[in-house]
């Protein structure tokens, strides 16, 4: 059992202020960091092992995008389909036993992100705590 | 075994609700467990695939199981297809701590409301609806 606390220097509230603030600004890039490389792990676990592959157009669709990066938010998204593979949404959701690779299958995107869910909220949770 | 029983059970409860009739209904709505079959007409499908497994053992009790599993609605009027659809999510999609069958639910989370995913050569409107389980073992 051990519990960290941020070392603060004596010296006046600006300091203080400035060091806290620091802190935080580590456990937040330290924070965004954990979170691209573990979106990034569930999308190549969905590229490479869950989506069906006939064409290879789906597959070729795939997406892993950071759409908001801000001094309070930082959101990636995964996603599949284009106007030529416009039947994305239906191979997720039929329950069709796809083939090629031979893992793949129908919700080629939920079940990663399912597996991995609490890992990535742990490894983001990890990363900021070690930033401070 | 819970995993084994529970779609089962949830097919039973939705007959019991007047959605259609578990097994191959030529005339009516059938209710089908695990499988996806373009014959069958205008049927309800169920589904289970992979949830998370996010419990860990710290009081020595059976770790509860968490499956997602997908409920299919395929009609071939567009208006009962939605209706049905809403009206299975709305049953089932906030329930907690019930027992319908051999199954014991902790609670189902409905993941979003109906989606849409098509309609079919044969001219079936489909819908999907997305649920989390959590099942005492």
């Amino acid at each position: 059992m051990s519990k960290k606390y941020l070392p603060v220097r004596s010296g006046g509230s600006t300091n203080i202020s400035t060091q806290i603030q620091s802190a935080f600004e580590a456990a937040w890039l330290a924070s965004c960091q954990a979170l691209d490389e573990s979106v990034h792990e569930i999308y190549l676990q969905s590229t490479e092992t869950y989506c069906p592959v006939a064409t290879g157009l789906l597959k070729s669709t795939a997406k892993d995008e950071l759409i908001v990066d801000t001094h309070d938010e930082h959101t990636r998204e995964i996603s599949y389909g284009s106007e030529e593979a416009n039947y994305a949404r239906i191979v997720h959701e039929i329950p069709y036993a796809h083939h090629n690779p031979p893992m793949a299958q129908w919700k080629y995107l939920e079940v990663p992100i399912r597996l991995n869910e609490q890992k990535l909220i742990q490894n983001v949770k990890n990363a900021a705590r070690e930033a401070v | 075994m819970t995993l084994k029983t529970y779609l089962s059970d949830l097919a039973t409860y939705l007959q019991t609700g007047g959605f259609g009739t578990v097994g191959y209904n030529a005339s009516g709505i059938s209710i089908q467990i695990a499988g996806y079959y373009d014959t069958v007409g205008n049927a309800i499908f169920l589904t289970t695939y992979a949830g998370p497994d996010k419990h860990d053992i710290k009081t020595g009790e059976p770790d509860p199981i968490t499956p997602d599993f997908q409920i299919l609605v395929r009609n071939s009027d567009h208006q009962t297809a939605l209706n049905s659809s809403v009206d299975i999510f709305n049953l089932l999609r906030k329930k907690a701590d019930f027992t319908l069958g051999t199954t014991h639910f902790i609670d189902i989370y409905g993941k979003s409301p109906p989606l849409f995913v098509r309609k079919t050569n044969s001219g079936y409107y489909e819908y999907s609806i997305n649920f989390s389980a959590t099942l005492t073992e």
